[in-house]
This record gives structure tokens, sequence and C-alpha cells, in this order.
């Protein structure tokens, strides 16, 4: 019943795929080039519009090296990401969906 | 799922992610958005469960079940963003261990406060409920029961709970987990308005020309409204952001002016900048004169400790809230001594950041938005700190207007809406009144329709106060509700552990999930949570906002309304009130404190036929008539008239809420001023009008020390607060699997010099020790935050590290809000 025993058993249930989360990236414009290239380095990390404000539009997905989840936090220290907001998510799993 | 699936959900991301930046995309998207299937999802709208914020959220719902939730692009709090923990949200209901069914301790078949958990039925659980209730209010009265809520509380719950126990078992021990986060904000805006919650909204984020964190890391604890700030500042030429704090965390990303403190020197940097604005003619003479009054506070408080305390005993004046008489030359000349060198010399910063910190304020073209939460209200002097930041906006005149704003933050979704406006307080009454006060309670028992003298007249025990009282055997009958207190509150080793474990006392925790307060239970009750009732948060900036239930709770899980209810049938007045009382008004007599609080001819006036079309509603199917309505309707009788209006309950369920006072169905968003706040009449321009006068007040509050700081033999600073991932204790984030991967297990944030000097390395298991307790933890000399040295920071969200067996129970003399930002400690190898 405690939160360590049912985290342990539902990582272990879980595989971790469909994660895939629409986000929101404001980075300071003098910074955007080293940040596209590092999150484009990213695993399941796509950018698919920046505007030279320092907006982003970025998808980010499970893999086998890292979990969407993860790789959030990794993108949330890169040097220059002001703020990151997840615009969309979608799970699969809970209703069995494949 | 198959490919085209896959493509076609990415694209939905892609779209939802652009619409919310405010990003149009080339036409290809939008025909693949078209051409997308429903998906047999059914949406609807709703509010996010976690900080005070109020994001909306659009939940999705298939067979039977939160599928998927995303941002609400019509919501204006959030526009379609949402952050991480947001996203995750259709996920805290399904965490493997939910409780299903009552637990009550016992041994051979029977209650035990020293037996195992063994499940019963909810008639078993009330019988023994109301048997231990009823005994304590027989053998010591009302004061010996009590209940802790909670800003998380729906605001039909809060206002259940409040007249169950105010008016049912006339017991005032009723107390919010908003008393550890809000109470120091709220005393404030008494002390300063004479009227609670921000004169301002979010909307300001989008006016201002500077931005001042005070204390505050919205970065990680307000990242949608971070994210608007961050747009502002990104996309406003000019635009500043000056991040004061005990420590580096996210937020200096984007600081121009970045200011590292010493703990509780912002007391003195706030002078300081009121001292600058009147050294350098910057204030704003006609304001001033026509719209603030000046006070000066007694001093030398003393820190809320137990008065027993030696620290607590040499204070002259303990918890005086008195004032002394005060002009503006005195005021000048009060604030005179706290020059940029005494400023600089009490708080560590240089005086040229002071400067161009006080020169963000006195620059009259300047429109400024102060921010805080935790660092401010956490404090042994919280509420004179709230009044020190109103000091600097009234002295400018730059208050209640777009832009220019003291914004005092909340951390829970209703700790505004709930626990503050519905008086959930052990002092507190609906809509700004309170107990003490002979007429509120008189409009109170009318309102209720209650005997006159039904409402005690002192306080109850609030919630530092609570734990004392159950260690000292002076409150045994406890029932806590939607909070994780025992993990939340401070000082756990020396007064929440052995208060409910106390062998007198018979503490019943109600909770989705077994926390560890729940744990440390006689009695769990399994509470239904967020979407599996119909619900209503009131957010940080006086929004009210409404949803309806989506889905059913698991097993015999029942929301909180239901169970204080249900649990009021128990009581017959009789046993409960006084002969004399019930003579008052003898039509009372052989009821129940249902059939008097809620079967009462208003909370039961709308039946169930009215109920959202298409939604279950399990409260009102249980009790046979739409119950939130009722309750809400009967509240809305407080308010209404009285600068607090709320619309009508229907209203509610179309709106993406509303920001009270609302008025002939208008919001408002700016108050105390004429054009904005209909309170405001023509002519007037701005107007107090908490205050008898109409006048705001300036309060003289000096600098005064903390009641521990670091020494020999403990000596560093603890500071402890919260983490993106996690929403306070854990006990719905931590199970979900991405945020807890994403953090699983709390830290000590050190600086590198201060680990070499005690032989540590990065990653090693190391002690934290006060004079209260010890826990064991990883050193990071690297993450996130970079405290300065003697400075450690560690997060509270992790069970398994109790953060809460070091701090100190030492309170805001005048809120009995708890310090938890600072206490002494050291830290040695494990």
């Amino acid at each position: 019943m405690r939160v360590k025993k049912f985290i342990d058993e539902e990582e272990g249930g879980t595989t971790g795929e469909g994660n895939l989360c629409g986000v929101f990236v404001q980075v300071r414009p003098d910074r955007m080039e080293p940040v596209r290239r590092e999150l484009t380095a990213l695993p399941g990390v796509e950018i698919h519009h920046a505007e030279p404000d320092g907006r982003l539009v970025v998808t980010v997905e499970d893999t086998d090296q890292a979990s969407a989840g993860e790789t959030l936090h990794v993108m949330q220290g890169l040097a220059g990401v002001a703020a990151i907001s997840l615009v969309y998510h979608h799970h699969a799993g809970v209703t069995g969906e494949a | 799922m198959s490919v085209t699936r896959r493509d076609f959900i990415k694209t939905n991301a892609i779209m939802a992610t652009a619409a919310a930046a405010g990003i149009t995309l080339p036409a290809r998207l939008h025909e693949a958005e078209a051409a997308a299937p429903a998906g047999g999802i059914r949406w609807d709208k709703g509010v996010c469960r976690f900080c005070g914020t109020g994001c909306g959220v659009l939940v999705g719902v298939k067979d039977g079940r939160v599928v998927a939730t995303q941002g609400d692009p019509d919501a204006p709090v959030n526009k379609g963003l949402n952050c991480i923990k947001g996203y995750f949200l259709s996920k805290i209901m399904y965490g493997q261990d939910r409780l299903t069914q009552p637990l009550l301790r016992k041994k051979g078949g029977v209650y035990d406060k020293n037996g195992d958990f063994t499940p019963v039925s909810w008639d078993e659980a009330f019988d023994v409920m109301a048997t231990k209730f009823k005994e304590a209010l027989k053998k010591k009265g009302p004061t010996s029961v009590g209940m802790f809520g909670s800003g998380q509380w729906t605001i039909w719950e809060g206002y259940a709970a409040a007249k169950f126990m105010k008016a049912g078992l006339r017991s005032n021990n009723l107390d919010p987990n908003a008393r550890h986060c809000m109470a120091s904000a709220v005393v404030g805006f008494m002390r300063t308005f004479g009227i609670d919650e921000p004169m301002g909204c979010y909307d300001d984020l989008e006016h201002a020309d500077a931005f001042v964190l005070w204390g505050a890391n919205m970065s990680e604890m307000h990242p949608i409204l971070w994210s608007r700030l961050t747009d502002r500042r990104l996309t406003h030429e000019g635009c500043q952001v000056a991040v004061l704090s005990t420590y580096e965390h996210r937020s200096f990303e984007l600081a121009d002016l970045p200011i590292i403190f010493s703990p509780q020197s912002d007391l003195a940097i706030v002078n300081f900048i009121a001292n600058y604005i009147i050294q350098n003619n910057a204030v704003n003479q006609d304001f001033v004169s026509k719209h603030v009054g000046f006070k000066k506070a007694i001093t030398d408080i003393g820190y809320g400790l137990r008065p027993d305390h030696p620290t607590q005993k040499a204070a002259k004046n303990p918890d005086s809230g008195e004032f002394e008489p005060l002009d503006f030359e005195g005021f000048k000349a009060w604030v005179s001594e706290y020059t940029v060198e005494k400023a600089s010399q009490i708080s560590g910063v240089p005086a040229d950041k002071l400067i161009a910190l006080a020169k963000i304020y006195a620059d009259p073209k300047k429109k400024v938005m102060s921010l805080w939460t935790m660092g401010v209200n956490q404090h042994t002097r919280g509420s004179w700190m709230n009044s020190n930041i109103y000091n600097i906006h009234l002295l400018t005149g730059k208050i209640s207007e777009p832009g220019n704003s003291p914004f005092s933050l909340t951390g829970q979704p209703s700790a505004c809406g709930t626990a503050r406006e519905v008086g959930t307080f052990a002092h507190r009454l609906p809509s700004d009144m309170v107990v003490t006060n002979p007429k509120h309670r008189e409009i109170t028992e009318k309102i209720w329709q209650l005997p006159e003298g039904t409402i005690p007249d002192k306080p109850g025990f609030h919630a530092v106060l609570q734990h004392r009282m159950l260690k000292d055997g002076k409150l045994n009958a406890y029932w806590v509700q939607c909070t994780n207190n025992m993990q939340a509150a401070p000082n756990m080793n020396e007064e929440g552990y052995p208060g409910y474990r106390n062998p007198e006392n018979f503490i019943v925790v109600s909770d989705p999930y077994p926390t560890i307060t729940a744990l440390a239970a006689d009695l769990i009750l399994p509470t239904a949570m967020w979407m599996e009732k119909e619900g209503a948060y009131g957010n940080a900036e006086r929004r009210t906002q409404f949803w309806r239930q989506q889905v059913k709770a698991p097993g015999e899980a029942r929301s909180d309304l239901w169970q204080v209810m249900e649990f009021s049938k128990r009581f017959k007045v009789e046993e409960v009130w006084p002969e004399e009382l019930i003579a008052k008004k003898p039509e009372l007599k052989g009821k129940t404190l249902f059939e008097i609080l809620y079967a009462n001819g208003q909370v039961n006036k709308f039946p169930t036929t009215e109920t959202q079309k298409g939604f279950e509603n399990d409260e009102s199917t249980a009790f046979g008539f739409y119950v939130q309505k009722g309750l809400f309707e009967e509240y809305g009788q407080f308010n209404r008239g009285h600068a607090h209006d709320l619309a009508s309950f229907d209203t509610y369920h179309q709106a993406r809420g509303l920001r009270w006072p609302v008025i002939d169905g208008k919001e408002t968003l700016w108050r105390f001023r004429e054009g904005y706040d209909p309170y405001v009449k023509a002519g007037e321009g701005v107007k107090f009008y908490g205050k008898p006068d109409g006048k705001a007040l300036i309060i003289a509050a000096p600098y005064e020390p903390p009641a521990e700081s670091p020494d020999k033999e403990y000596d560093m600073w603890l500071v402890t607060g919260r983490v993106l991932e996690h929403w306070h204790s854990g006990s719905m984030t931590r199970r979900v699997p991405e945020l807890h991967k994403a953090y699983p297990s709390a830290q000590v944030f050190m600086h590198p010099e201060d680990a070499k000097a005690r032989g540590l390395r990065r990653g090693q298991e190391v002690k934290l020790q006060t004079r209260r307790g010890e826990v064991v933890t990883r050193v990071e000399t690297s993450g996130r935050n970079k405290p300065p040295q003697g400075v450690v920071y560690m997060p509270w969200f992790d069970e398994g590290q109790l953060t809460n067996k070091l701090t100190l129970d030492a309170t805001c003399p005048l809120s009995k809000e708890t310090d938890f930002k600072k206490c002494a400690v050291r830290v040695v190898k494990a």
C-alpha cells in the first residue's frame, strides 16, 4: 500500500509506450540556435515550427532510451529555455488502445 | 497503434500546441485535422486539480474512464497551455492503491487504536466514528472535536463542512491546510485593505513593464503564469524581470536583475525600497493624500511557538496585531533608517542591485507587477511582509489598474474559493466575516436559519495548534479531509505524530490514497476525487470555475461532501446542543443535524431533475435533491451585495469561470478603481472600500530576526519547498509513473564548496539533522537549484524522506502560518 511499493509495481507493469506530448517551448531569442540543436539531439523530440521571437512547437514521444517525462525533464533544464508548457498529451494503455 | 492513427494524434498535438502558442501553421495540417475521426471520446470542460493558477482543462472520457486531458483553448487563464503535471492529470485517479472501502484499526473484531486496518462497511465506520465524537462532546464539550480541511475542497465541500462544524457540532476547531499556505496573505489583505484577495488579475501579466518575484519560483510552481510572463518579457520592449530568492532557481533563467538575499532580510529590502521612493521624491502625493492612511505595527511579537518555548517567552508583545498611530511624516522618519547600506548589510545584496530594484518601483512610467507566494507567506513575519509589499505599491499609486499590481499567488486550486471565501478557518465565517464579531454571527445564523447563539464566539484551534492540542490530549475526536497533513505540517516528530497516536484520540482521515496521514489515523475513509464528483474551485484571481461529474468513483469511495452530509445524520440535535439553545427554536426538537443544516428548505430546494443532463451526480442521487446547487445558492446569500458577489449557479456551468464581484453577469478585473469596479461610484476614482474611511493602510513594520538561525552546532539554513514535477506532498503526482520517473526522490541541494568542506560528493547519502529530527537524503550540487554557501534546499514531496521531521513549528504570530523556509540544520555523512 505504500507509494514506493506501488510505483515499483506500476513501473514494472508499464512499457512506457504511447505517450505523445505537444509542447510549447519558449526560448530566449539569443539562445535559439543552440537550444534547437540540443532539442533535436534528444530522443523522441521533433521541432515542427520555430518563430524567431523564441516560440517553438515541439512534440515529445516515449522512446526506448527515455520516456517522454524524462525527456521533458531534460528540456526544462537546457540553458536558454525560459519556459515549457505541455499543450497536448495522449497516452495509450488504459483503454487497451494499441 | 497503426501508423495513420499515430500520425493523426501527432497532428492533433502539433495543431493544439501551435494554437496555444499563437502560431498559424500551414494548411496541410488543418486538412489532416479535418479528416480526423472522433475516437469515441466525450470531451467536457474542467479545472486542473493542482495549484492555485486554475487552468482550464478539457477532460476526455471513454468507457467510464478519463483517458485524456488537454489545455482548454477557450480558458482565459491558460489559453490552451498546461504544465507537465496538468498533462498527466488523466492518470491521477488511477493509481493502483486507490482506496475503495473504509478501513478501521481492529483487534479481535473490534476497534483498537493499536489494531490493524481492516475493511469495514460505511455503516460500521460511521457508527464507530459517531460514538467517538459523541464521547468527546459529552466528556469535554465542543472544543474537544475538530476537523482539518483543505484548499483543495470544492466550494460546497468547504461550505458543508463549515456548517457541520461551526453550527452542527458548535466547534470552531475547523481549519484548512491553507493555513500553511495563504494565512499570511489573508492577514496582509485584511490589515492593509480590510477585504481579502487580490485587486488585480492575471491580465496584469500582459500589461506590466516590470515583474518582481519576491521569493517565488514561478517557473516551477506556477508554470503557466510564468509562460505568460515569459511571453511578455520576450515580446515587450524594455520589459524587466527581477527575481529575489534565498537561492538560485529556474526562474533566474529569465532574470534581468537576479538577487540572492539572506533568509528573513526581505523585510529590510522592502523597507529600503519605501525609503528610496520617499528620498527620491517618487511618492505619488495625490494618490497617497486621497487614498492612504498610516499606522505603525506593535513589534517584538514572538514566533507563534508554544508559550513555554524560551524564544517565545522572550517576546515583549507576543501575538500582538495592534497598531500605533502614524502619519506620512512619521512614516518617512521611521523608514529613513533603512538606508541602502543597512539593507545591504542585513541582506548581503550589493547596494547597486538594491538601488536598481528600488528604481523599478520609483519610476513613475514603469508599470510593476509584484508576485509572491510561499517565500513571503511562510515567514515568521509573513503578515508584515505582505503589507510591506503593499506599502511600496501604495506609496507610488501603482495599484488597481492594468499592469500595476501587487499579486499574491496561491498554491492550492481553491485556497481562495473555498478555504478563504467560504470561511473554513478557525476564526472565520463566509465572505470575510469572523466568529468573534456578534454581528457576523447574527448574519450567519440568520441565513442558516439557526437560533441566536449557535455559533461559538471564540476562534477555534488553528492548524499548528490542532497538532499541539492533539498531543496535549485536549482535542480528541478529529477528522482530516483532502490533505496530507502529517507530511505537510511542521515538526512532525514532536507534534503531529505524537498527536495522532495519542491513545486518548480518535483520528479519521478521508483520502483517495493511503498517505502517511491516512496510515497514521485510526479510521480511513475512501474518497471520490476530482472528476468523480461535481465541483467548483476559486483561483488566485477571484475566478470561480465549475465542472460536471465525469466518471464514477471506484468501489465504495464517496466524495467528502457525501461523507460530511451523511455523517451529520448520525447526530440528533439533543445530543450536541444544550437545551436552552434548542428552546429558542423548538421546531428543531428531535431533528438530526442533516435535517437542520441541509434539509432546511434552502439547500434541498432544487430537485434532481435540474442536475446536469448527460452527467451523473452521485451526491444528488444519494440525497434526493440537487445538493451542489442548493449549497451554492444558500452560500450566495452571504456574498451578493457585499462586494464578493457570485453569479448564479447555472451561469458557472456555462462560463469558463468568472472573477468576482460579478454584477449583472459582468465580472470585475480590477477592484477599487472607478470604471473597472462597480462598487466604486462615479467621481470616487479610487476607493479602498474594505476600510470604513475608504483608505488603504501603509503599515510600518521593521526587520526582526528569524525564530532560529544557524549556529555552531547547526551551521546551515534549511529552506524547504516544492518541485515542478510534483504537487505538494506528491500523493497524486507520485502515482503517475511519468512524473515519478522524472523526479523520483527528494534531494538536498547544496553549494559545491559546502559539500567539499564536509567531505561530501554529489549523489552521496547524507543525514540532515536539526534539533527536532533527522532525515537521510542525497546531495545534489549541480541541479536546478543552486543555493549560496550556508543554505541548503530540500523539497518535501517525498514520503520516503519526511522533510517536516526537521522543520520548526514557528509561525507568523498574526497569521499562525508556519515558516517552512528557515531553520538551522547540519549536514553530515550518512
